[in-house]
């Protein structure tokens, strides 16, 4: 009874946190209808210069920690909405198009605290006083009950501002009808910016409540504020008042249930994965159990970064691509074996980042679990090998990958958007979880290269070759998807789903063969990736450094396009080669994908419209935000 | 012959009834049509009989097979074709492209063959029927272009053209004549007279009374939900109970 208790108001504590995250979440999405994939990433980033101000500095903590939550923190939601996200409503582009956008956003800033901090764990000072006091056997912490005091105070204010007042009327009415509330007078810009506002505050306060208990790096912390995605997704992504129930009392569950003990395996190995990812089991089984998520308008149109048409625009451009890229991949087999070797990453990146073209460019669906199919490649064919030929393993390695694409498929068939994203997400979460991170699993392993029908490709030139001629057969796969009947077909249930069920197309079978032929070609890649580096590591496909930046690679360099997902596989090792560092390419990365709602078609696209960016026309630009509503009506 | 038919067919939306008991029947060779006024349950109607939506009773029979549990891909590929209110054309194909997917979608190749680049053995007859049906809609000269540059009136002209492709047995029609201009709406009344003659059962959804007591043969008359009357054009027409509830009015 004593541990329990014990055991709950440490539970509380983390509890606290996690509700206050995931309150962040919702009040940003339903003020201003964005869900904020950034909000870890700004958490890590507050709790940096917290630590900067604190440790290196010497600033008191009465006054640090009130600047980077109350100053600094809304300062920084307030600018990423006027630079980023208002000129993305003025082009009234789609809810997918600003989801992108905070995954741009991310990235972004991912890269910009490494850059500054770089990538070594920092001991992060505690934001309040821990005293202990003893109740007889019990002890209370007092910083649990200062946090668990402001989640009191937090959402006894946001009640309020909801609630009867006049700003709580012009929020209900943004969150109803934006454009409604707009031709009404409400002054929804004023409403945008409080919930960006907000929203960034609260996220400050997750970073800078969470930090001391982990050690601080640029993704550890940004993973663990990702995994609080669970309350907003059990709120529904409407109920400020669930989410802080449900942040509290999975805070709570995870600390009870390190008072079950269970010996016999494999039910030891799995009880103790769930004890330290209850989030993420929460987070699944609320996205695949839950019936909708209450979304804000319609996010379900990924065609809005595909800008692929019937017609190829410009044969000319896309020859002119696959020849340099042809030429920048040939070239390194004239260098010596040294060389070559780091080069070797670029096929097998290219591959799997082609894999993302399939899914997002070709079957209009977004994907932000792709290095879980990628890993699950790697790690059959690794397991494989030892007992079959390299090639069986290989072909075994991309089987399972497409078995798992195949399962992700399901719920994908009635998902779009927001929904599928995060369901996707925690797809991707858990196969790491469960899988890569299991030590039973993944310890021991032994990566070979493949032999071909008796010539072994282990030389640094020939399975450098080898890993061409892959990318070369994935290449081909592409070019059958988007010629033909089959080209056609997806096309057609991309752009009007009902018109193509109308014409007897089977919408369900289109959307599992897409996502089978997209992880299978992701678990070549992967597979491709561990015989490069000869071992299986589980950070190499993580669902964070690796899932959500590729994808956003993918979408800047045009998602549609897979010249330029192989030019992308190109920038990655490159800046790895030049700077030392794999976090290099972030910073231009995520700059272009914030800048994406300017170039709608990816940076190829935009190059190729002759570098005229797309925004409202100065005339709109001069309207009031009502004349604006009006004109847009029409 | 009866191609398509619905019995005793009732929806419900929550609890307030939708469409209740309707039974309807469409020949080959005749044009068919339903009539009403806003609300009277058309759309609902025709949503059970295309398979969009569920339906709470009833039955629906394809060429005398029971289809009332399949999806609305699987009635296409059984010989409905359909157009829709709210028009669903494939924005991004050409207008021939768009035909072509009617035409090919219907025979559920296997889609692997696709990823393998294999021909598809029975698709020499497609090209030629893609243009056969351009002419007989007179878009031969926009075969080329986009569709989303078109027009609404040459966008019902290629959905219509879609489902023709996909040799329907049944067609089946959500207000074609809306948003079209007279001449286009004549050219329309043309096209289905062809179409029926050709042993096509069709059947259509109008606002447009006078298109309707032209081209069909046989007229369903509902009016919130239920079955006021059906029979002959020259007969619904004349039916008191219908005059009343909705001829009166929009002739007026």
């Amino acid at each position: 009874m004593l541990l329990t208790l014990q055991l709950a108001l440490a539970g509380l504590a983390f509890g606290s946190v996690a509700a206050l995250s995931g309150i962040g979440l919702v009040v940003t999405y339903r003020a201003t209808g964005v869900f904020n994939l950034a909000h870890g990433a700004v958490a890590t980033l507050i709790a940096y210069v917290h630590w900067e101000l604190v440790v290196r500095q010497d600033v008191p903590e009465a006054v640090a920690a009130p600047l980077c939550v109350l100053v600094l923190a809304p300062v920084l939601g307030v600018l990423g909405y006027r630079a980023v996200f208002r000129p993305l409503q003025e082009r009234d582009a789609s809810p997918a198009e600003a989801l992108v956008t905070t995954l741009g956003l991310f990235v972004l800033v991912v890269g910009f605290t490494t850059v500054l901090w770089g990538n070594g764990a920092k001991r992060a000072p505690a934001v309040f006083p821990t005293a202990r006091w003893d109740l007889g056997e019990l002890t209370i912490r007092s910083d649990t009950v200062v946090q668990l005091a402001v989640v009191g105070l937090v959402a006894i204010v946001l009640a309020v501002l909801t609630g009867p007042t006049r700003l709580g009327a012009d929020v209900r009415a943004v969150v109803d009808r934006r454009e409604l509330a707009q031709l009404s007078g409400v002054d929804v810009d004023r409403v945008n910016q409080l919930g960006w506002a907000v929203g960034t505050a609260l996220s400050a306060i997750t970073g800078l409540l969470l930090a001391p208990s982990l050690s601080l790096t640029p993704y550890g912390l940004t993973l663990v504020v990702l995994e609080t995605f669970a309350i907003p997704v059990l709120a529904r992504l409407s109920s400020l008042g669930v989410a802080t129930v449900a942040g509290l009392g999975l805070g709570v569950a995870q600390a009870e249930l390190t008072q079950v003990h269970v010996t016999q395996e494999p039910f030891a190995t799995a009880l103790q994965a769930l004890q330290s990812n209850l989030l993420v089991v929460a987070l699944l089984a609320g996205l695949l159990l839950l019936p909708s998520l209450r979304e804000v308008g319609d996010a379900g149109k990924a065609r809005s970064f595909s800008s692929r048409r019937g017609r190829r625009t410009s044969p000319r451009r896309s020859v002119v691509l696959y020849a340099i890229a042809a030429v920048m991949l040939a070239s390194p087999l004239g260098y010596p074996a040294e060389q070559l070797r780091q080069a070797q990453a670029v096929p097998g990146l290219a591959v799997v980042l082609v894999s993302i073209v399939v899914l997002t460019g070709y079957g209009g669906r977004i994907s932000l679990g792709h290095a879980g199919f990628a890993g699950l490649g790697a790690l059959f064919f690794a397991k494989l090998s030892s007992g079959a030929p390299e090639l069986v393993a290989l072909v075994g390695g991309m089987l399972a990958a497409g078995a798992i694409g195949v399962l992700t498929g399901y719920p994908a068939i009635r998902r779009r958007g927001l929904f599928l994203a995060l369901t996707t997400f925690a797809v991707g979460v858990t196969v790491s979880r469960f899988v890569f991170e299991s030590p039973t699993l993944t310890s021991g392993i032994d990566v070979h290269r493949p032999s071909l029908f008796g010539l072994s490709l282990a030389g640094d030139h020939t399975f450098y070759a080898f890993e061409l001629a892959c990318l070369v057969v994935a290449l081909l796969v592409v070019r059958n998807l988007r010629s033909g009947p089959l080209g056609r077909a997806l096309l057609a249930a991309r752009d009007s789903e009902p018109g193509a069920r109308a014409s007897g197309l089977d919408i369900g079978r289109i959307t599992l063969f897409t996502f089978a032929v997209s992880a299978v070609m992701a678990g070549l890649g992967g597979a491709l990736l561990a015989q490069t580096t000869l071992s299986f590591e589980s950070h190499a496909f993580d669902p964070v450094s690796s899932s959500l930046v590729w994808f956003t690679a993918v979408v800047v360099f045009g998602a549609d396009s897979a010249a330029g997902a192989v030019l992308a596989s190109g920038l990655f090792v490159a800046m790895q080669l030049v700077t030392g560092s794999s976090d290099a390419a972030l910073l231009p990365i995520g700059l272009l994908a914030v800048l994406l709602g300017r170039f709608p078609g990816g940076v190829l696209a935009g190059l190729g419209a002759a570098g005229r960016p797309v925004s409202a026309p100065v005339a709109d630009r001069r309207l009031s935000p009502t004349g604006r509503a009006l004109v847009r009506q029409q | 012959m009866t191609v398509l038919e619905g019995i005793g067919i009732t929806k419900r939306f929550g609890g307030r009834v939708a469409v209740e008991d309707v039974s309807v029947a469409v020949h080959a060779g005749r044009v068919a049509a339903v009539i009403g006024p806003n609300g009277a349950g058309k759309t609902t109607l025709f949503s059970c009989l295309t398979g969009a939506t569920a339906l709470d009773s009833g039955t629906v029979l394809l060429d005398g097979s029971d289809v009332t549990s399949r999806g609305a891909d699987d009635r296409a590929r059984r010989g409905l074709g359909r157009t829709f209110q709210r028009l669903s054309v494939f924005g991004s194909l050409s207008v021939a492209d768009n035909l072509l997917v009617g035409a090919e979608a219907t025979r559920r190749t296997p889609l692997w063959r696709g990823l393998l680049g294999l021909p598809d053995r029975r698709a020499s007859g497609d090209a030629g029927r893609v243009d056969r049906v351009l002419a007989l809609l007179g878009l031969e000269d926009v075969r080329d272009q986009e569709a989303r540059t078109l027009s609404t009136g040459r966008l019902r002209l290629v959905e219509l053209g879609r489902a023709l492709c996909g040799e329907p047995r049944v067609l089946l029609l959500d207000e074609p004549a809306s948003g079209l201009s007279d001449a286009e709406t004549d050219g329309l009344r043309a096209v289905l007279r062809a179409v029926a003659d050709d042993g096509v059962a069709v059947l259509l959804v109008e606002h447009d009374v006078r298109l309707v007591l032209d081209v069909a043969d046989h007229v369903y008359a509902l009016a919130q939900g239920r079955m006021l009357s059906s029979g002959t054009p020259d007969e619904v027409a004349a039916d008191p109970a219908v005059r009343s509830a909705y001829l009166d009015r929009t002739r007026a």
